[in-house]
């Protein structure tokens, strides 16, 4: 598209394929249509970053109310600063058209999952509930509703599967048929909408609840809760139907998760719950109690040195938890009590006096079965202590398990005040109760459970005078990254406090697989970078394909293949002058086709003085095996990380950025001092068949690997 | 018209509360509503419930109401527009019933034989028709009350006028207890007896509201009769004195 010297002369009524410009936005492409407006792709020539720029429609811009309101709650929402709320970073008008510019998100809306028709795991509902509830109440605490709910308006990011909330507070209708429209067509949708919003009567933050549980019902069920095949219909079995239980359509669906959603479902706002934060805390109250039920603990390989760790994330596009032990403990995790019924409708049917008279309707309270086994009371442990163990998890990255030792003793002076004996029925003697708080420069939090209380039985409490060291682990795939004091609580059965021992643990942020937005990244297609690979067969190197070859063959007498090293020079830029406020960085390589189909393991080295500034990757002199460090000690070079990757069934091939480095070895060289050209070797640590290929800059620029780094906030 | 509707009976401390619960009653009447389908779903419910109470059948009730939406989104309230919502909804249901069970009778379909009508009892003034309006008048009124307190916390007007509506004999403190024990409100006893005077009263002019919006006439006299006329006119005389 060509640039236009007066971009401001543009109007933004013309189709998107004419426009070239809008302010200082440069449009790139079409990204979709709303029913509001388009949705571009564009570049902010200002700040040389590509947005989402979403432009309102004639037909609405020109109701100046409809204008205005788009603005306002635009620029409400713009100072909602949350993870699982889209940012937007500038909202304008130009030429009478509002627009707004937005952060360009990867993966897809939850309209594509949806639309498979197929239930989705517990665990991954429950997980994107979290943060979408998380999203709705940073917006309902500054009083923006969305009014749209729905899976279009849901983005799951990849690779790291988040969910943002798209589209705050854009529906601008106060009725679900459009007044303007003589058709009657819809504002909205319909199958999302909440009875207030089908009344077209004011809606407040518990409309959004409703449609978020029309969001969860689909994610749980496949279909919609009260599908419709026309509009009146679908208002019909809004405002009049109850829908079937998501247990009913779905029998995997816990009970305690279908009351949650049956509750959301809840034709009076007052019988939903009252406000996303306390969603929020019913949602993870469900998670808990799904958990406690499951015998299955998932086993997550945990290495010496958290912060050295170097992971690959699952292919694009995988969803997390579909399948393998997820789905398999699903049908494990119905709990024993059940919720009667969903809540209870307050329509009133008589006069005001027995109207008045008639008791408030509120939603069913769970009720716990009475318990089987022998009461513990919490004075019978006075003489059970809990102290520390030097071995235990001081630094763990994030959505690992955390994992500690504690010491129990038991200073029983007698038999007859042993907790065994004075509890001679009980199953479980006592049990430990892990609470993590937050206090770091954060701020000092509330403290939270990360998993379920480690039961003792009988069998675990030591004998008097004696102690027994007790493992407590937890996942920390809820906790943020950051510095937490963890509290180790010794409690009776029904969880009154006996004892407690404080430790410090520090969740660091998973490169892995979190967002890259604060990154810059620098390919090796940037002038002066460069990209090759050398073999050790060979008195040339190889510059000037497509890929990168990188190798550690398996050694096979009648078949001799050589070994295969990368070389990749970045030329820092800007980044050269300012090495001192990297705060993390990332080597990420994209697998191209046709290489090696399976685990591998790289290894990154420093080589950039060992090499100079100046190294050429082709041509007479390009360098070769032995004119690099890959005749040398390689092992002697500064260790900058591994990867250990799984590209099984070419998952990862053509998965841009897909394989990540990091760790404080390249934070640290990257740090230095060593002038704008850096230059790292990449070499295969494990013997495999076939090579590994990466996109090389002559295959594809915009796939050539890369460093990303991030400054200091 | 001759004269407003207004809320003389409101002589509180907090006045400025209730004259801004007063708006209600310069709300639009039916007649003025811009989307006709939009404005008569608010109703839909006891249209449904009066339908299957003179069809006996739920699917056929969906299917008159489907009809009565998809005519109003096309047409609008038409010529009809005029006098009380309440009557041009009956006769709207009743002209839906009608035709389809003209429609059934010329069917060899099973509802054919089975559907038996007594149509006397379609008429405006039909005492069920006229205690499904009422229900929803108080439904639309309760689900407005409780909507504000959930905008403000501070002042839970709907939960003190539920309640106590629920526990008439009980004192303020034994109502404190057993609202701050059954449910995330937190009122004294002080609280209910400062407030409770003024639920009733806001809960009286939702409700007036209510009414002079599904009526062509704002005069007094109107409202009136239409509060007698479905049996609201004692208890909102009790509920604007507090």
């Amino acid at each position: 598209m060509a640039s236009d010297p007066n971009p401001a002369a543009h109007s933004a009524e013309e189709p998107a394929g004419e426009l070239g410009w809008l302010g200082h936005y440069r449009v790139l492409g079409k990204l979709g249509r709303g029913g509001m407006g388009h949705v571009l792709r564009a570049e902010d020539v200002r700040l040389k970053r590509q947005v989402a720029l979403k432009v309102m429609n004639k037909r609405f811009s020109s109701r100046p109310d409809s204008r205005q309101r788009f603005l306002d709650e635009a620029r409400a929402v713009a100072a909602v600063h949350h993870d699982n709320v889209v940012t937007i970073f500038e909202v304008g008008e130009t030429g009478g058209i509002p627009f707004m510019a937005m952060e360009l998100l990867h993966g897809s809306t939850l309209q594509s999952w949806v639309a498979e028709g197929k239930p989705q795991p517990t665990e991954w509902i429950l997980k994107t509930a979290a943060q979408l509830v998380s999203g709705l109440a940073a917006a309902h605490e500054r009083g923006i509703i969305h009014r749209d709910i729905k899976p279009g308006n849901i983005w799951i990011q990849e690779p790291s599967g988040r969910a943002k909330v798209l589209d705050f507070g854009l529906a601008l209708a106060a009725g679900p048929i459009d007044p303007a429209d003589a058709r009657g067509s819809v504002i909205g949708t319909p199958g999302y909408l909440s009875p207030e919003q089908a009344r077209g009567e004011p809606l407040d933050d518990r409309s959004d609840l409703y449609s978020l549980g029309v969001v969860l019902y689909q994610l749980a069920c496949g279909r919609l809760p009260l599908p419709a095949a026309t509009l009146p219909e679908q208002l019909i079995r809004i405002l009049a139907h109850q829908p079937p239980r998501p247990d009913e359509v779905n029998p995997a669906v816990p009970t305690a998760l279908a009351d949650l959603i049956m509750r959301l479902l809840s034709k009076e706002p007052r019988d939903r719950y009252r406000s996303a934060t306390v969603l929020a805390e019913a949602i993870r109250q469900v998670a808990v109690d799904l958990q406690q039920q499951s015998q299955a603990v998932a086993r997550i390989v945990v290495e010496s040195e958290p912060s050295a760790k170097l992971r690959v994330p699952a292919k694009l596009g995988g969803r997390a938890g579909q399948g393998g032990a997820a789905d398999q403990r699903r049908t494990t995790v119905k709990p024993a009590w059940a919720v009667g019924g969903g809540a209870v409708a307050l329509l009133l049917v008589g006069g005001v006096a027995w109207a008045l008279r008639q008791e408030p309707s509120r939603p069913p309270e769970p009720v716990q079965p009475p318990a089987a086994v022998a009461t513990v009371l919490a004075r019978t442990l006075d003489v059970l202590r809990l102290s520390d163990i030097p071995a235990a998890t001081s630094e763990v990255t994030a959505g690992e398990q955390a994992r500690f030792k504690v010491a129990l003793a038991n200073r029983a002076a007698a038999a007859e005040h042993d907790p065994r004996v004075l509890n001679p029925g009980a199953r479980v003697i006592a049990q430990i109760a892990t609470l993590v708080r937050r206090v770091d420069a954060a701020g000092r939090g509330l403290p939270s459970s990360p998993g379920f209380p480690r039961k003792l039985p009988p069998a675990m409490i030591p004998a008097p005078g004696q102690s027994q060291v007790i493992d407590v682990d937890f996942l920390t795939a809820t906790l943020e990254p950051g510095e937490y004091e963890v509290e180790f609580q010794l409690q009776s059965p029904s969880g009154t406090r006996v004892g407690s021992l404080t430790s410090v643990l520090a969740i660091h942020e998973n490169l892995a697989v979190t967002d890259l937005i604060e990154f810059d990244r620098v390919r090796t297609e940037r002038r002066g970078g460069a990209d090759t690979y050398v073999a050790a067969d060979a008195d040339t190197g190889f510059g000037a394909g497509p890929h990168l070859q990188i190798h550690q063959p398996v050694k096979k007498a009648d078949q001799p293949a050589p070994a295969k090293h990368a070389y990749l020079r970045f030329a820092l830029g800007p980044w050269a002058t300012r090495r001192d406020t990297i705060d993390r960085t990332l080597l990420l390589l994209t697998l191209d086709t046709g290489g090696h189909q399976g685990k591998a393991t790289l290894t990154a080295y420093g080589v950039t003085r060992l090499m100079g500034p100046d190294w050429a990757e082709k041509g007479e002199d390009g360098i070769n095996w032995m004119t690099s460090p890959s005749a040398g000690e390689i092992e002697s070079y500064p260790f900058l990380g591994r990867v250990e990757l799984d590209n099984s069934g070419g998952q990862l091939e053509r998965q841009i950025d897909a394989v990540r480095l990091f760790g404080r070895g390249l934070d640290d060289y990257l740090r230095a001092d060593q002038g704008e050209f850096i230059t790292i070797l990449l070499v295969q640590t494990n013997t495999t068949d076939r090579p590994l290929r990466v996109v090389s800059r002559e295959g594809n620029a915009d796939e050539s690997p890369a460093v990303a780094l991030r400054a200091e906030p | 018209m001759s004269s407003t509707w207004s809320d003389n009976a409101d002589h509180t401390t907090a006045g400025a509360e209730v004259d801004a619960a007063n708006l209600s009653l310069q709300t639009s009447p039916w007649t003025e509503a811009h989307n006709a389908a939009g404005f008569v779903l608010r109703y839909l419910i006891p249209m449904r419930e009066q339908l299957i109470h003179g069809l006996g059948s739920e699917p056929l009730a969906d299917e008159c109401l489907k009809r009565i939406i998809s005519h109003l989104v096309a047409e609008g309230f038409g010529s009809h527009a005029r006098g009380r919502l309440r009557d041009f909804l009956m006769r709207a249901i009743r002209s839906a019933a009608k035709t389809l069970v003209a429609e059934q009778a010329g069917t060899s379909g099973p509802l054919a034989q089975s559907l038996q009508v007594d149509w006397s009892q379609w008429t405006v003034d039909a005492q069920s028709w006229r205690d499904q309006w009422r229900a929803a008048v108080l439904a639309r009124a309760w689900r407005t009350l409780e909507r504000r307190e959930h905008q403000d916390r501070s002042t839970p007007l709907y939960s003190i006028l539920r309640w106590s509506s629920a526990y008439p004999r009980e004192t303020p403190t034994m109502l404190a207890i057993r609202i701050n024990t059954e449910s995330d409100v937190n009122v004294d006893a002080e609280m209910i007896a400062r407030l409770l005077p003024l639920a009733r009263r806001r809960f009286a002019q939702i409700l007036l509201g209510e009414i002079v919006e599904t009526l062509d006439d704002k005069d007094a006299a109107a409202v009136e009769a239409e509060l007698a006329a479905i049996g609201l006119a004692d208890a909102v005389a009790k509920l604007r004195n507090g």
